[in-house]
């Protein structure tokens, strides 16, 4: 992990004020960094969208949306629908972000969940799925925003980080887990897609998501 | 812990399951609190999967359609908003001075208002009173009227019973029309029915072949048979008449037969004697016997030669007495040879009489006989 990922983690805001580290003793305790809203966490940021601070939103668009539109366009495989359902995305966080809660997880799950559901809701609709891709290895690609490069940085290392996870895992494990969520099938249905007994999916499915909590937390992953 | 339910952890975690099942795996976890640990790790390594998407940047076009539908949408909270009604009580604040000096004159104008108002409402207080007045001395002459408008009442009620009444029989009579109406149209339905079967009937008499020759031939037979039967019809007709002539010849003969065996009786009695009469110049012709026992009540005369007589005239006989005159004693009936009988019963002795004669008479007449009216005369013997 690089020393920029290690400061990410010391500097990232809560509900509860953060201590600055030994190294740095010009700052007092309780000082937040909540000047810039730019530096703000997601969750404080989710605090300013629910107030009505466009600013914040934008933020948090400009952090998370090209990962948001890459799973869309991988569930979708259509640009046009893909942009639709990013923008009708953060316009929900905007709408309802007085009702996010902690308990639901991070922003960024809660996001990244609206987003997966809108793209099922576009299935239906239009009573289509596509057919599974599966991205085994990735471009690699790593996405840069101009307001925040550390937080940029902090987000790739998360894609890069679930990407090898992804990889790591037995690639019948791997397609389980992907028909799951990136194309909404049942158990039943994917029983049925990769032609094996529904116990089967059940056993690949639990050891898919064991490994992948594993590695996750042996890789430092923190959303 | 259940196998069957920790199965669908990870699909619970995927979100592919179905309601049902994702209430099973609720209901397991409020059961099994140690199993929700288990649930929320295996959810949390779910929605890292997102970042395995390779990320695409939207276009620029995307962010700012939608930044300018959230600073829309930020404007109109704004209005509403907890610090947008801060700066309003700040500036609120700062209009006091102003805001007193109105609420001065406001009321100013209140007060003055209030003074008017209440300078209408006495007005109006006087007129309430003359008013009461006025409907008391009109409430003396309203007496009469409300017993006049009580009388119109109970007369409406009546004229109200009478409507109601004449709309039952309206409704009554109004069934009995439908009713009516019903049968005529049934009855005229029957009769354009029968109508039309006679026309048919008739269309199909006309219709019908001429008679063969057997039906004229039959016919005319029929009809002859019938002339045949009316002369025989006309024959027995006559027959019955000849018949009832014949009847009526019969019983005249049997009459004169009848006569005659009486005359026989009196011919063949014992001590009967003929006493003659005689023809005078009117009929010298004429002869004639009267048969009788001259002590004995009755004889029996026999005549002839007496030509049949004109219709209203008959031979009379006559018995003469000297000092009595003629007593008649019978017509004397003649048939077509011109002979005669006659039983004479003239209730005394023949025997006292003088002389027989006959005379010709009108039957609408009195006869007045004399001895030159007889045209046969004859003596009796006692």
């Amino acid at each position: 992990m690089t020393n920029a990922a290690t400061l990410l983690r010391y500097a990232k805001l809560n509900e509860e004020n953060l201590t600055v580290p030994a190294a740095d003793t010009s700052r007092t305790r309780n000082t937040t960094w909540a000047q810039d809203v730019t530096q703000l966490a997601d969750a404080q940021l989710m605090v300013k969208i629910a107030e009505g601070d466009a600013t914040a939103l934008e933020v948090f668009y400009d952090r998370h949306a090209s990962a948001v539109m890459g799973l869309c366009l991988k569930m979708l495989s259509d640009r046009a629908a893909a942009e639709e359902i990013v923008q009708e995305t953060f316009w929900r966080v905007w709408r309802n972000a007085d009702s996010f809660r902690r308990q639901r997880g991070t922003p960024a799950s809660w996001l990244f969940g609206i987003a997966r559901n809108l793209c099922i809701d576009y299935w239906r609709r239009h009573k289509i799925r596509p057919q599974p891709v599966f991205d085994e290895e990735g471009d690699g690609r790593e996405i840069v925003s101009s307001h925040n490069v550390d937080e940029s940085v902090w987000t790739s290392i998360k894609h890069k980080q679930v990407r090898q996870a992804m990889i790591d895992l037995p690639q019948a494990q791997r397609r389980v887990i992907e028909l799951a969520y990136f194309w909404g099938m049942t158990r039943q249905e994917i029983a049925e897609t990769i032609d094996v007994p529904l116990g089967t999916v059940h056993t690949r499915a639990r050891l898919a998501i064991q490994k992948l909590r594993d590695f996750l937390a042996g890789q430092g992953f923190e959303e | 812990m259940d196998e069957n339910i920790t199965d669908l952890f990870p699909f619970y975690a995927l979100g592919v399951l179905t309601e049902t099942e994702k209430e099973q795996v609720n209901q397991y976890i409020k059961l099994h609190p140690e199993a929700r640990h288990q649930l929320e790790a295996e959810t949390t390594a779910v929605s890292a999967l997102a970042y395995s998407a390779t990320p695409v940047p939207p276009p620029p076009r995307l962010k700012r359609g939608l930044m300018n539908r959230i600073q829309a949408d930020a404007a109109q909270r704004n209005l509403t908003s907890p610090q947008s009604r801060f700066f309003d009580r700040f500036r609120l604040a700062s209009m006091m001075p102003t805001l007193a000096g109105l609420s001065l004159v406001i009321a100013v104008i209140a007060g003055v208002w209030i003074f008017l108002l209440g300078r209408e409402v006495s007005q109006l207080q006087e007129k309430i009173v003359i008013l009461d007045h006025t409907i008391t001395a009109s409430q003396v002459d309203v007496a009469p009227l409300q017993r006049e408008v009580e009388t119109l009442r109970q007369e409406n009620a009546t004229l109200q019973q009478e409507l109601s009444e004449q709309q039952e029989k309206f409704v009554t009579l109004a069934t009995q029309f439908n009713s009516l109406e019903e049968e005529n149209r049934r009855l005229t339905s029957d009769l354009s029915a029968q109508s039309d079967a006679l026309s048919t009937i008739r269309d199909d008499l006309s219709e019908r072949p001429a008679p063969s020759e057997d039906l004229i031939e039959f016919e005319n037979q029929l009809s002859a048979q019938s002339q045949l039967i009316s002369d025989q019809d006309e024959a027995i007709a006559a027959l019955q008449e000849e018949l009832t002539q014949l009847r009526d010849t019969n019983a005249m003969l049997l009459k004169e037969v009848t006569a005659q065996r009486e005359i026989m009786v009196y011919v063949t009695s014992p001590n009967v004697q003929p006493m003659l009469i005689a023809g005078t110049t009117a009929l010298p012709s004429a002869r004639g016997q009267l048969i009788a026992n001259p002590n004995d009540a009755t004889g029996a005369l026999i005549i002839s030669g007496l030509p049949p007589l004109a219709p209203g005239l008959v031979y009379q006989f006559w018995l003469v007495h000297q000092t009595e005159g003629y007593i008649q004693a019978g017509i004397v009936d003649v048939d077509e040879e011109g002979v005669g009988t006659l039983i004479v019963n003239p209730n005394t002795q023949i025997g006292d009489f003088d002389a027989m004669g006959i005379s010709i008479e009108a039957v609408d007449k009195t006869p007045e006989p004399t001895r030159e009216s007889m045209i046969m005369l004859g003596a009796l013997s006692s």
